[in-house]
C-alpha cells in the first residue's frame, strides 16, 4: 500500500468507520509502516486526553428542573390548539405501550426487542438507579449476583482495554430476571444485559440503533448479551469482542 | 406527547449542554441556549419521525448556538475559515504559567477553545460526544465526504495548536 494515499483511510480507521475488509487492510499496513502506526498512536493519545472528564461539560444540576418546567402540562385546557396533537401523540404512545406489553407477554422467551432494552437502559440512567452493587472489582460483582439469580453471569473487568467495570444490577426483561453489568467508556455508560440463552451456541455480533442508542447483540457460551449505550457502535462492538475472544 | 418527549429527548440533555457550551464558550449562555433549543424541540417534536433523537436534538442546539454566535460573536464566524490563527494572544495571556507545566488535558482544552468554530464543533461532536460520521452529517447538515475532510483539517489544526510535530503532507 502506498503510504501517501493513506491519510483519510487512516482517520476513518481511527474513527471506526471502515468496513471489515478495509480495517484488516489498514491493520496489515500499520504492522509494517512505522510512520502510520506512530501517527495512529499519537492521535489515540490526544483522543484519550479529549475524552477525560475535564473536557465534557455536563449539564448543571438545576437545568433538568428548568427543562421539565418547559414541558407542557398534562392538562391542556390552557393551550387549546395543542389538544388534537396531544391526543394523536397520546394515542400513538398508548399504542406503542400496548405493542411493547404484547411483546413482553406474548413472545416466547428469547431475545427481547432492542426497543425494550433501550427503554430499560434509559430508565436506569434517569431513575438514578443505575447500580445495585458498585465495584470495579469483578470478584466483588460476581458473588453479589449469587442467590439473586438462577444463573451465574460471566463478570469481567476490561479496564486494561479502556472499558472499566463500574458495577452491576438486577433488572427485568422479557418477564425474567437478568444480570446487568455496567461499564464505563470515557464518559459514556454502557449497560450489558446478560441472561441464559436457549441453547449453548454462540453467534456473531450484530448492531441495531434505537433513538440514538446503539444496541449490540451476541451470544456466547449459552448466554445472551445485549450491550446498550450512546457510545458509537464501533467502540461498543469492541467491547463485545472482548467478551468473545 | 410530554411522556414521549421526556423519554426520547430529555436523556440527551448533557449532550445538548456540552455542545452548546463548547460552541458559545460560557455556562450561562449555554444554559439559555439549551432551554431555547428544548422549546423549539417541543414545538417541532410533531415533525420528528423517529430515528436518531440525539442527532435530531443536537441539530436544533447547533442552530440555536449558531444564531447566538451570529448575534453576539460575529467575528468568530468571520474567521471560521481563516487559516491564520492568532496564537500569540493566548500565550501572552498566560505568560507566567508555561503551557508545559499544565495538565495535559488542560492544554488540549485550551487548544480546542482557540480553534475556529467549525473545527471546534466537529472535534467536539466526534471526539467528545462520540458521534459517527453519519450522525455528524445529520447534525451539521454537511455531506459525509465533507465530514471526513473537515475532520481531517480540524485534527491538523488542533495538532498545530498543540505544537505537535507536523503530520506528513498528502
Amino acid at each position: 500500500m502506498d503510504c501517501t494515499l493513506h491519510r483519510h483511510l487512516l482517520e476513518a480507521y481511527l474513527d471506526g468507520e471502515l468496513g471489515f475488509e478495509r480495517t484488516l487492510e489498514v491493520e496489515a499496513h500499520l504492522a509494517s509502516c512505522s510512520i502510520c502506526s506512530s501517527e495512529v498512536q499519537s492521535w489515540k493519545d490526544t483522543r484519550t486526553k479529549m475524552q477525560g472528564t475535564e473536557l465534557y461539560h455536563r449539564a448543571p444540576a438545576q437545568l433538568e428542573g428548568k427543562l421539565r418546567k418547559l414541558l407542557p402540562p398534562t392538562r391542556t385546557e390552557r393551550i387549546p390548539w395543542f389538544q388534537p396533537l396531544f391526543w394523536v401523540a397520546g394515542g400513538a404512545a398508548f399504542a406503542t405501550a400496548m405493542l411493547l406489553l404484547s411483546f413482553l407477554f406474548m413472545r416466547p422467551a428469547g431475545p427481547s426487542p432492542a426497543q425494550a432494552i433501550v427503554a430499560s437502559h434509559i430508565r436506569s440512567l434517569m431513575a438514578e438507579h443505575l447500580m445495585d452493587v458498585i465495584s470495579t472489582d469483578q470478584h466483588t460483582v460476581k458473588p453479589w449476583f449469587d442467590g439473586k439469580l438462577d444463573f451465574a453471569p460471566p463478570v469481567q473487568d476490561f479496564a486494561a482495554d479502556g472499558y472499566p467495570l463500574a458495577g452491576g444490577r438486577l433488572d427485568y426483561l422479557d418477564n425474567r430476571k437478568v444480570a446487568v453489568l455496567i461499564y464505563h467508556r470515557a464518559l459514556h455508560i454502557i449497560n450489558v444485559y446478560v441472561w441464559p440463552a436457549q441453547d449453548n451456541g454462540s453467534s456473531a455480533i450484530s448492531t441495531q440503533t434505537v433513538n440514538g442508542y446503539n444496541v449490540v447483540s451476541w451470544k456466547k457460551n449459552g448466554f445472551e448479551f445485549r450491550a446498550v449505550s450512546d457510545l458509537n457502535a464501533a467502540e461498543l462492538r469492541d467491547l463485545a469482542r472482548l467478551f468473545m475472544p | 406527547m410530554p411522556e414521549r418527549f421526556e423519554q426520547l429527548i430529555l436523556p440527551h440533555m448533557d449532550a445538548a449542554y456540552n455542545l452548546a457550551r463548547w460552541l458559545v464558550g460560557n455556562p450561562a449562555d449555554a444554559e439559555d441556549i439549551v432551554q431555547e433549543a428544548f422549546l423549539r424541540a417541543l414545538r417541532f417534536f410533531d415533525g420528528f419521525r423517529g430515528g436518531d433523537s440525539r442527532a435530531w436534538l443536537l441539530k436544533i442546539v447547533r442552530n440555536s448556538s449558531y444564531s447566538w454566535v451570529r448575534k453576539n460573536r460575529p467575528a468568530q464566524l468571520a474567521d471560521e475559515f481563516d487559516e491564520m490563527l492568532h496564537s500569540g494572544d493566548t500565550s501572552g495571556e498566560n505568560a507566567e504559567s508555561t503551557l508545559l507545566s499544565r495538565a495535559e488535558s488542560e492544554r488540549v482544552r485550551e487548544a480546542l477553545e482557540t480553534l475556529p468554530l467549525a473545527f471546534r464543533e466537529i472535534l467536539v461532536l466526534r471526539e467528545i460526544e462520540g458521534l459517527s460520521y453519519k450522525e455528524i452529517s445529520e447534525v451539521t447538515g454537511v455531506a459525509m465526504g465533507t465530514v471526513m475532510s473537515s475532520l481531517s483539517r480540524a485534527r491538523q489544526k488542533l495538532r498545530d495548536q498543540l505544537g505537535a510535530a507536523p503530520r506528513k503532507e498528502d
